[in-house]
């Protein structure tokens, strides 16, 4: 089972990743590397729970508080810039 | 009463994030709790009056949130599977009557998830919020359940808890 | 075993998330997909490995990662619903009436009126 949500998460982060290549705008760009970090974050907490080991889990904290940050700055990229 | 609740917040969550209950992490906590109280700019609830604390509307809305939350995921589902010309995106208006802040900034980030909606602009003065929605043909429904989110949370935090629906009563 | 099929069920929701950011036709609406569907899925992720983990401390590790999830992505997606329609005029593709720009040409005001308030504003 989860070998089964690492090949799901796999798939999510493959779609996000498209919608990073394609997206033409700037802002379907950040929402897409939110999405990338949304995956992430899962794929650091499904690895916890596999090994058994927790010594990664403040990665997710770290991950979410600096996504957050980046994406807020992008954001008043965007309206600075006009695009 | 505000200072401490979020103090003891702030205390809580620094002791999660160093993961053990130590004398040292929450003495840690309490400086950082000391320090983001003085910097935070606006003050805390000084000088203001206190938001009223009633559990059983808190309560109720906790729940309504949670079951939103689920049901948003079930819309999505529809909204992602159907052809795209099932989709009308709008923006549209909601006024609200007047309240504080943060009672404001609680609903907008509740109503960032729940079905359908998502906020793209708030007026704060007077109250005004403004919602993308998905299904823009249907907008007093969408209208509707936006003002019911906000009764729940005005009768759970607002000093007036009853504004929104004298506001709901006044308008049909 | 309750705890992998929950965490299964989250990432499932994670990639209902990717598939309407791929497939819905504008910006705006990608943000509904995403912020919605990945708050929750998250939090699947994260209850279920609240079965499995060893010891406390990675639970509530785990769980404080969702509470900052919660916290932050509807923030995060308002911030940048607001930015890209200020700085798009989406009303272009929008085939119903949009009443924030009814608002704004109603009072007199333009986008880049409502645009220098918001950088007169800035800290």
């Amino acid at each position: 089972m989860i070998q089964a949500t690492y090949i799901v998460l796999v798939l999510a982060w493959i779609g996000f990743a498209c919608r990073l290549v394609r997206g033409p705008t700037l802002a379907d760009r950040v929402i897409a590397i939110d999405g990338l970090l949304v995956v992430g974050v899962s794929g650091v907490v499904v690895h916890a729970a596999d090994v058994q080991r927790g010594a990664f889990l403040q990665l997710a904290v770290l991950f979410t508080l600096v996504g957050f940050i980046g994406t807020a700055v992008v954001a008043r990229f965007i309206e600075g810039r006009g695009e | 009463m505000v200072v401490v609740l979020y103090a003891a917040a702030i205390v809580v969550m620094w002791v999660l994030a160093w993961g053990s209950l130590t004398f040292a992490n929450v003495l840690g906590g309490l400086v950082v709790a000391a320090v983001l109280v003085v910097v935070t700019p606006g003050g805390l609830g000084r000088g203001r009056s206190r938001p009223p604390f009633r559990p059983r509307p808190i309560a109720r809305l906790a729940v309504f949130a949670v079951v939103e939350m689920a049901r948003s995921n079930m819309w999505l589902v529809r909204d992602v599977l159907a052809p795209r010309s099932h989709l009308h995106p709008g923006v549209m208006a909601v006024p609200l009557p007047l309240c504080s802040d943060g009672l404001l900034t609680l609903i907008t980030n509740m109503l960032a998830l729940t079905p359908g909606t998502n906020p793209v602009h708030v007026e704060p003065d007077p109250a005004v919020l403004y919602i993308h929605v998905l299904h823009m043909h249907d907008v007093e429904k969408s209208r509707a359940d936006v003002l019911h989110l906000a009764d729940l949370a005005f009768r759970a935090f607002n000093p007036d808890p009853r504004a929104v629906q004298r506001m709901i009563e006044e308008s049909s | 075993m309750i705890g992998q099929t929950i965490m299964f069920c989250g990432a499932l929701l994670t990639l209902l998330a990717a598939v309407g950011v791929l497939r819905f036709p504008d910006a705006l609406t990608r943000m509904h997909a995403l912020t919605k569907a990945s708050t929750v899925g998250f939090g699947l992720v994260a209850i279920g490995a609240a079965f499995v983990l060893p010891t406390a401390n990675d639970i509530t590790s785990a769980l404080l990662a969702f509470a900052l999830q919660l916290l932050t992505l509807p923030v995060a997606a308002t911030l940048i619903a607001n930015s890209t329609y200020w700085a798009e005029r989406i009303p272009a593709e929008l085939p119903a009436d949009d009443e924030l720009e009814a608002a704004t040409n109603a009072n007199g005001t333009t986008a880049a009126d409502i645009h220098d308030d918001g950088e007169r504003d800035a800290p």
